[in-house]
């Protein structure tokens, strides 16, 4: 057995005993043991620590409670008028075949007490609770333990999603084109209930608005309106008792590095790609946003009922609340960032920046690759999770009402304080930036 | 655009019964296929999965056995049965059925409709 297995197999160990042993149980725990280490494979490739690795593995495996507690269930019913006895097992067995009594084996093969002390010249290994484990591979003592060899490959796994943006869709009864010319106004799309998807366009000075209706009336086409500093670009009348399946797609000039951009959805999903703008501000009350390739200078985007799914994204300063859904980034390069979920997770791959994150009930995870701020990092009821640059120096600050915390790193590293939920200190010789973290009810863990 | 829970649930015996119907697969493997399917826009976690394969174990639309790994920890593997087969075609005749139906009742309009 490897190390890995027998820590996976130990922190199984205590999920499970929360409930009374059953076959059904053992088996699944076993299929646990199986998906976890494969899982933990693949969050390997990408995750630079041991210890990092395994809690993603985890991660992935959501709410398993449910289905303990119904397997736990489902076996006390079964055996219901057996009580504590199961009948097909003996209690006691002594026999040519060896000597049986409760789950201590000791026959032909070797010495077995349940799972936890196996001697049979194979698989030998001796287990004490979650604090101590020895087989062939190593041995564990508390949190210390003694890797072997992991190889690892290189393998990204990522989002690809690729939409076509310019063509008219099949349920289109009706096409509506606008051409407006830039300027350094505010453009505002103003949709009631639609899809919008904005792209990079071949035009290098017009802003492109393609609308498709699945029913023909030129009064669902936008209407536009310019003023000094603005301008609007609103959705056409909107029947109420039936619904008109609604498209838009808005390209934009692909030098339009200046453009300030507002986009207002309150039903209906946005997507942008391939973008560079000097502002994109969106607001969505009910719908998702996903989007690839963005560049501008700042961004504020606030979703209220709506996952916000992003990959590449350079912006110099920006907001992300989403109220109800969670945002997952990847490949973001934000000089500034302030991102927040009320009600979602939070979750950011190869972060390059700074700034504040905070999840009140989700839970935050950062995989930073670089840092060029200080990071403030908040979440109300569940844990923190952060990948710290594998080479930067940092300061830390780090402190839990309740829960654990850890930082990983076993030299260069000083304590100014250092207690079960907070500790304060620095990493590295030259730190220049702090990852400050604070969880009122959840634990955090520095990899 | 996330796939709302409440859309997709009705659905998930039937993702999984057509998934085991190309061939045998444990859990975590399943949980991957269900990504690659969806081209990564819908993600069923690990116990959302097993209640499903109790269910459907139950139901004897799938059976499970153990792996013969030589090394690492066993697999417990999952199998569609006849019935299971079976259950997965009905299934996809009431798709087909249904698909269409509901996609005129969220988007038609009465107009047209009320003209007949």
């Amino acid at each position: 057995m490897t190390s890995i297995e027998m820590e996976i197999r130990t922190r199984l160990d205590v999920i499970f005993s929360k409930y009374t042993p059953n076959t059904q149980l053992t088996e699944f725990k076993e299929e646990l043991v199986a998906d976890l280490m494969e899982a933990y494979q693949d969050f390997a490739k990408q995750d630079k620590s041991h210890d990092e690795a395994l809690d993603d593995a985890f991660a992935q495996l959501g709410d398993i409670d449910i289905v303990l507690r119904d397997l736990s269930q489902t076996a006390k019913t079964n055996g219901a008028n057996h009580d504590d006895e199961p009948k097909k097992e003996p209690f006691i067995d002594i026999s040519d075949d060896g000597f049986h009594v409760g789950n201590l084996h000791i026959d032909g093969h070797g010495v077995r007490l349940g799972d936890d002390i196996v001697i049979d010249g194979k698989h030998d290994k001796v287990q004490f609770g979650d604090w101590l484990h020895v087989d062939h591979d190593g041995a564990r003592v508390g949190k210390k333990y003694y890797k072997f060899d992991d190889d690892s490959n290189m393998n990204q796994s990522h989002f690809d999603e690729n939409e076509e943006n310019d063509s008219a869709p099949t349920w289109a009864a009706a096409h509506h084109n606008a051409q407006i010319p830039i300027s350094d106004k505010q453009f505002v799309f103003d949709y009631r209930d639609a899809t919008v998807n904005f792209y990079t366009n071949d035009k290098t000075d017009l802003i492109t608005v393609d609308e498709y209706f699945n029913r023909d009336n030129a009064r669902y086409f936008a209407h536009i309106e310019e003023n000094d500093d603005r301008v609007l670009v609103s959705q056409g009348d909107h029947p109420l008792l039936f619904h008109v399946r609604t498209l838009i797609n808005v390209g934009f000039p692909k030098n339009f590095d200046t453009g300030y951009i507002t986009s207002i959805n309150h039903s209906g999903r946005v997507t942008a790609q391939n973008l560079t703008l000097g502002t994109f501000n969106l607001v969505i009350h009910s719908g998702s946003f996903n989007g690839q390739q963005i560049k501008a200078t700042t961004a504020a985007w606030e979703v209220h009922s709506g996952a916000v799914k992003a990959d590449g994204l350079t912006f110099e300063k920006a907001e992300i609340f989403d109220q109800s859904g969670s945002v997952k980034l990847l490949n973001a390069a934000i000089s500034h960032a302030k991102i927040s979920a009320t009600s979602g997770s939070v979750q950011v791959d190869n972060f390059v920046g700074g700034g504040q994150f905070s999840a009140n009930s989700g839970s935050l995870r950062l995989r930073i690759t670089e840092l060029t701020d200080d990071l403030k990092l908040h979440a109300h009821s569940s844990s923190i999770r952060v990948t710290a640059p594998a080479t930067q120096h940092f300061n830390f600050d780090l402190s839990s009402n309740s829960g654990m915390v850890t930082i990983e790193r076993d030299e260069n590293i000083h304590f100014d304080k250092n207690t079960t939920n907070y500790k304060r200190g620095f990493y590295g010789t030259n730190p220049k930036f702090t990852i400050d973290a604070n969880v009122n009810s959840g634990t955090i863990k520095v990899y | 655009m996330a796939i709302s829970k409440d859309l997709i649930r009705g659905h998930t015996d039937t993702i999984i019964l057509n998934i085991l119907n190309q061939g045998d697969s444990y859990g975590y493997q399943v949980a991957k296929s269900i990504r690659l399917l969806s081209d990564q826009q819908y993600d069923l976690n690990e116990a959302t999965l097993y209640t499903a394969f109790r269910r459907l174990e139950k139901g004897d639309d799938i059976t499970s056995y153990w792996g013969d790994e030589t090394q690492g920890a066993r697999r417990k593997y999952y199998k569609i049965t006849t019935s299971g087969q079976q259950h997965l075609v009905s299934a996809l005749q009431e798709w087909e059925f249904a698909k269409d139906i509901i996609s005129s009742l969220i988007t038609g309009n009465i107009n047209e409709g009320a003209s007949l």
